[in-house]
Order: C-alpha cells, then structure tokens, then sequence
C-alpha cells in the first residue's frame, strides 16, 4: 500500500503499489510478503495481494477471525464484548463465556460469514430480548448479560434517528443531502458526527470513544445540528400541523410514539398543551410548542439510550 | 515539610509591600508562620509541548558537544547568573528566577502515545487500565471551585490520555477551543437564536418529566452521569462569570500581544484568566504533536516553536506574579519526552525519553533553580534523576491531594493516584 498526501488537510490518498514487498531501510534489504503463518507466496502482477490476504483472514482454518468479528458485533448490540477490551484476545484476558463465543463463532463459519445472519441470531435471542429493568437477582450483574445493559446510540444512529422523525434532511458535506450518516464509509464530516465519537479518517476503530460528556450535552441543548432539526421546514411536524383533522393531544402522542415508543401521559400533555395555550394558541405558539417536544424528546435519556 | 503559605496572606503582604512597610525577608518569615495551606487554592497550568521538545535547544543547551550533536543555538545568560538556556528564550531568560528548570526528568517509553500517557497520569500505560490523567484526579478529588469546570483543556484535548481513564467521564476536562480564532467563543455555550431562558426553562421542565421514566430503568449510572454533564452545561450557560471568563477579548489589546497572537499565546492568556476564575487544572497545548520535529528542527523551533513558547511561557509568568497569582497556580513546561542528541540526516532530532527537561514555576516553588543535570550530549541524566511518578506524587501533595490514595481500577486491581512516587523535597520549598 502506498500513502500520499493531499492537499485537503487530514486527509490522505490511499494507493495500492504494484508489488507487495518492503524494503528494510537499515539493511537496504527486500522481503517479500509472507503469511503469519506459513510460507512466502511469489504473487502474480495481476492480482490484487489484499485479495489473497483476504482469503487467508477468513479461511475457516483460521480460529481467530470469527471470534473477533463475532464478539464485535455481540457487543454492538449487547453493550458489552464476550471478551473485552475487544482486541485484547490474550490468553490472560479469557472470554466471559467461551462456550458462547465458540458457538457463534462457529456458527458466523458455516452460515458463509454472513453478518446478517449473526446479526439476526443475537437480535432474536432471548438475551437480547430481554428488558433493562433491573430486578433483585440480576442488578449487580454487568457480565453475564441476565438483563439488557442500557448503551448510548451510536452518532450515526443518533443523528439518523432524528432525521427519521422530523422529516428534515441533514446534510453532510461531501455527501448527497439526506445521506444517513451510518452509510458514510469514514470520517467524521460534521461537528455532530465528531463529538458524539465518530471517528476522524485514518483514526483506529478501536480508539473509538462511544461515552457521552459536557460538549454533547451542549451540542444537544443549544447547538445548531438540533436547532436545524427541530425547526427545519417542511418536515414531519409541519405537515401534521397543517392536518387539521389532528389534535394537539394526537401530535403530542405520535411523536412520542415514533420516538419513546410509548405515548405520552397526562401530565406531559397537559404540559404541551398549555405551553400551547400560554404562547397565545396561534399557529406560531403551536408550532414552538411541538418544537419544544422534539427538544425534549431528543435531549432525552429514553432517545438517546437503547434500553 | 508543606510549606505554601495562605494566598490570602499572600496578598494582604503584597498589597502592604507597595507601601514599603515590608520586604521579601519579611514574606519569607511570614511564610514561615503561616497556618495551614489552603490547600485548594492551588491551580495547575500545564503547557504540554505534544511530540517532544528537545532539550538540548531550550532548557539544557550543551554548546561544546561535538557538531553531530551541538544545537545551532547558543546559550545566553538568565537573570540568575549560572543559569544559560537557549538564545530563543530570550524572555524566559528574564523570569529565571521564577521557575525551577528539572534537567534530569527521564523515562523508557518511546512512543508518543505511551509517554503522554505517563506525563499526563504519573503512571505507564498498561494494555487492561485506563489510569486517570491529573487534572481527572483534581476534578474528582477537588471538584468545581466555582461555576467553571475544575479543569479545561486548550484548545481540546490532545488525546484519550489527558481524560478520565477508569474514572467517570464526568471528570474529562472541558475542552474550551481555540481562543486565538477570530470571535472566539466556545461552543455551544449561548442559546440558539429566537430561543430565550424562560422557553429554554419550559423545555426542561418536560424533560425531567420524561427522563423520570427512565430512572427507574437505570443502574449502570448512566441517569447519574448524564444528568452531571446537563448540569455542567446549564451552569455554564447560566454563568456570567463563565461567560465573562471566556471573553478573552476583554483583555487589553497590549496584554493579548504580550502572549503572542498564536493559538499557544492566547491559550495560556485564556488559562490565566480560566484559573482567575476558578478553574483548578489548565492544560494548554497546541494540538497532537507539533514539536515532533524529525526533520529540520533548527529553523522550525527558531522561527516557529521557541519564539511563541518565549512570549507566551514568559508572559504568563510575569502576568500571574503581578496580579499575586504566581503563588497560587503552578506552572508546568514539558512535553512527554526528549530528543536525540544526535542530529538526523534530515537535520532533525528523534524520539528520547532517557533524559529531558521540564520548567515548573509557582505554587509556592522557589524559582531561579536547576535541578539534576545530563551529561555532555545532553542524552543521559548524571545526577538526581526524576522519574514522573515522583513529579505526580509531589504534585498532588503541593495540590492538598494524598498521593498514597487507592483507587479501584477497571479490573478490581488498587491503583495508587501517586504511583508510589517520591516526594521532590526540592518543589517543596
């Protein structure tokens, strides 16, 4: 592989170089690649050698790859890796429970590594399935996965969630406006995407910080990606305002619905409805009040956290 | 063995000092009888030089090395005679006798990432814990004096090692931006257009409606910490005093020249005014590793590096101690290690941690000292080596913390916030 730098700062081209040896610098020596665990190959003009590293990775003789990609995505959706840290697979830091491990790992090698279907496997599990109420027997428990542990979206699924919901494209530069940030290949091309833990190019995945602090609250409370969001035209909330067979009671329990998943009580609709009533009860006072909920809705723990 | 003396004192013998009733024989003696410190009232500004700053072309100039090693630069005299740092420190050189220059500072880590840990934590990383950085330890130990966070990074942090490791992220620091870009304002911190407190006030009483829910849901302490950065936020966005801290165009046009119109001249300004305010640890730097010069080291610290480190270090000094500050904040000049002595083919110097230099000034630290020193090249120590561990520990005794206290670690394991470190009897007087 070969780097060269553009003239866009942080940012590099990534070639493919022609031959797959390195020089050693201090002996002006060349070494031909060679796998970890065998013989060097002599590679052919013609072929492209990621493609045959590729094939070593994830041959099914190979007992590491699966492990690794498995326990990964077992902590994306679980919160928490069979082993963890997740690149500490070191004999001195085992699994949480191998058996798991090597019947996922297994079972990602005979359904072809088929992502989808490992994913589809946790997602119906009773584990996965299971409620993050904490109850007696299980809430000191942070290991064996007895209740589902609450974890922050992603910054992707964050900013793509409210996108969902009001209706109102986000744009990041680069990219086609209403691009969903998750299928942005690398980078971080917003403030939003940055401080909620995206990582910038050429960073390593594993250095990848999901933990939440001051400046995304900031950013949620008064910062201008939110803003956009609550108050772009056009969207979900202007044409439900526009419907006049809906009720504020009804708008009030279709956004907590498409977000909370459960409708709102009586108190919060009192609170929307007289916040409504206060502001006048004119088409403006209406339209800050539903700006109000949106806010709430997405500074709130229920939306920022799967649980 | 703790010796600062109350900054109250301080003052009061400073101001009566402008009439002449009192001498600095006179402060000495008052120190010297001085009750208890007020061991919370010491601040910490850390110029973290990120990428290495070589030794022997700033603080330990060593002109008679042989030209494979011999910096361009020469050595020029301090105001305290005996003690000679580079010609490009020519400010720095008249505050000599605020700081202590330690000479002998060494480790054996080589990678950047490794030694920042260690320079901001006091301990080696290990693979399986994440050790807190200092100024995660003072906010956790010492908390908020005040409605600014007790510690902010300038611009941002340089990297996972300056925040909270196993602690809490609550205790990260507050990254403030950089305060040399035009309409400097940190972000986020007033409210977006056409929304007023009192609508602001209205959309939070829904939300702690909503967020009651999820409480009950809630053990890992997510709620609990959430709820701290919500807090930390509103009170910041609440705060005048906040909000005046961070008016760094406040400052008089002549003082905002005096600390160099570069991102590191206007952070240390803003660091000053941060700790005026009430913050407890300031690390300034300017970005990940810019004083990683392996190629071309000469022009790029004598018209780059040195000159903006000159006025801004110098500056700093001469400010706090006129304002009665100098007292009350200690400040650190180090990045994580040293260079070669020898000079690379690209004329520049690479990574050494055997031995570097750090500058250490205030907090009741008598200046106009060297302590340990190298050898010939400037590449090994020769006397009184100081490990960062012991500049941790007695850091932490000087800010009233136990360095011998235990935390739990991310695996169970007790972890010493002081790393076994000994105490520097010499920062300590």
């Amino acid at each position: 592989m070969g780097v060269k730098d553009t003239y866009q700062h942080d940012e590099s081209e990534i070639t493919l170089k022609p031959a797959g040896e390195v020089i050693i610098p201090k002996i002006k020596k060349r070494v031909d690649p060679k796998y970890l665990d065998g013989p060097g190959e002599k590679e052919q003009l013609d072929e492209d050698v990621r493609e045959k590293l590729a094939r070593w990775i994830t041959a099914p003789e190979n007992p590491w790859f699966a492990r690794a990609i498995v326990n990964r995505v077992f902590k994306h959706y679980m919160g928490r890796g069979i082993v963890e840290p997740l690149d500490d697979f070191r004999v001195t830091n085992p699994p949480t429970d191998e058996a798991l491990l090597a019947a996922l790992a297994k079972d990602f090698v005979t359904h072809g590594y088929h992502l989808k279907h490992t994913i589809r496997m946790i997602l119906n599990s009773r584990a996965y399935q299971l409620s993050s109420v904490p109850n007696e027997t299980n809430r000191a428990d942070t290991l064996n996965y007895s209740r589902y542990y609450v974890r922050r979206l992603l910054a992707e699924e964050l900013i793509d969630s409210m996108a969902v919901v009001t209706g109102v494209t986000e744009s990041f530069p680069g990219y086609m406006p209403g691009t969903r940030a998750m299928t942005i290949p690398e980078g971080a091309p917003t403030y939003f995407l940055q401080t909620f833990g995206r990582l910038k190019a050429r960073e390593v995945i594993c250095e990848r910080d999901n933990s939440s602090d001051v400046a995304q609250a900031m950013h949620l409370i008064s910062g201008q990606t939110i803003q956009n969001q609550i108050t772009g035209k056009d969207g979900t909330l202007d044409h439900w305002l526009a419907d006049k067979s809906l009720t504020d009671e009804e708008i009030t329990r279709r956004l907590f619905m498409a977000t909370l998943v459960h409708p709102p009580t009586d108190r919060e609709v009192a609170q929307v409805t007289a916040a409504i009533q206060s502001g006048g009860g004119n088409a403006t006072a209406r339209r800050q009040a539903f700006e109000d909920v949106l806010w709430t809705i997405f500074n709130s723990k229920a939306f920022i956290f799967n649980h | 063995m703790y010796n600062d003396f109350d900054r109250r004192a301080f003052l009061k013998v400073g101001s009566l000092s402008l009439f002449g009733f009192i001498g600095y024989g006179d402060v000495l003696r008052l120190r010297a009888q001085s009750p208890a410190p007020a061991k919370r009232d010491i601040a910490v500004i850390h110029l973290l030089l990120s990428g290495g700053i070589s030794q022997m072309d700033s603080w330990d100039p060593k002109p008679d090395a042989d030209s494979k090693y011999r910096s361009q630069f020469k050595p020029i005299e301090t105001n305290v005679s005996g003690i000679r740092i580079s010609e490009h420190l020519p400010m720095t050189a008249t505050q000599a006798d605020k700081f202590v220059i330690i000479r002998s500072m060494t480790h054996k880590l080589v990678s950047h990432e490794s030694a920042l840990a260690l320079i901001c934590s006091g301990h080696e990383p290990l693979g399986t814990i994440q050790f807190p950085a200092m100024q995660a330890v003072v906010s956790k130990e010492l908390g908020p004096r005040t409605d600014l966070p007790p510690a902010v990074s300038i611009p941002s942090v340089t990297g996972s090692w300056e925040k909270s490791g196993f602690l809490s992220t609550k205790y990260n620091p507050f990254n403030a931006g950089n305060p040399n870009a035009d309409g400097y304002k940190v972000r986020d911190l007033d409210l977006p257009m056409g929304v007023d407190w009192s609508r602001m006030d209205r959309r939070r009483s829904l939300l702690a409606l909503v967020d009651d829910e999820f409480r009950r849901l809630d053990t890992s302490g997510i709620s609990e910490s959430m709820d701290s950065y919500y807090q930390t936020a509103f009170t910041l966005m609440h705060s005048a005093q906040a909000k005046k801290a961070f008016q760094i165009e406040n400052e008089p046009e002549n003082v905002r020249d005096r600390y160099g119109r570069t991102s590191l001249g206007q952070g240390v300004l803003l660091a000053r005014r941060l700790v005026e305010s009430g913050v407890r640890f300031v690390t300034v730097s300017r970005g990940f590793n810019v004083y990683d010069h392996h190629k071309n080291i000469f022009p790029l610290l004598q018209n780059t590096f040195l000159p903006e480190l000159d006025r801004a270090y110098s500056a700093l000094l001469e400010d706090l101690h006129q304002r009665g500050m100098l007292e009350s904040t200690i400040v650190i000049v180090t990045g994580e290690f040293g260079r070669t002595p020898e000079i690379n083919a690209g004329g520049g110097r690479d990574h050494w941690p055997s031995a570097f230099s750090l500058a250490m000034a205030g907090g009741g630290i008598t200046g106009g000292r060297v302590y340990g020193s190298t050898d010939d090249k400037g590449g090994f120590v020769k006397d009184n080596p100081v490990q960062v561990a012991d500049l941790a520990a007695t850091l932490y005794r000087k800010l009233g913390i136990d360095p011998e206290k235990e935390y739990i670690s991310n695996i169970g394991r007790p972890v010493k916030i002081g790393n076994n470190g000994k105490l520097l009897e010499f920062l300590m007087v």
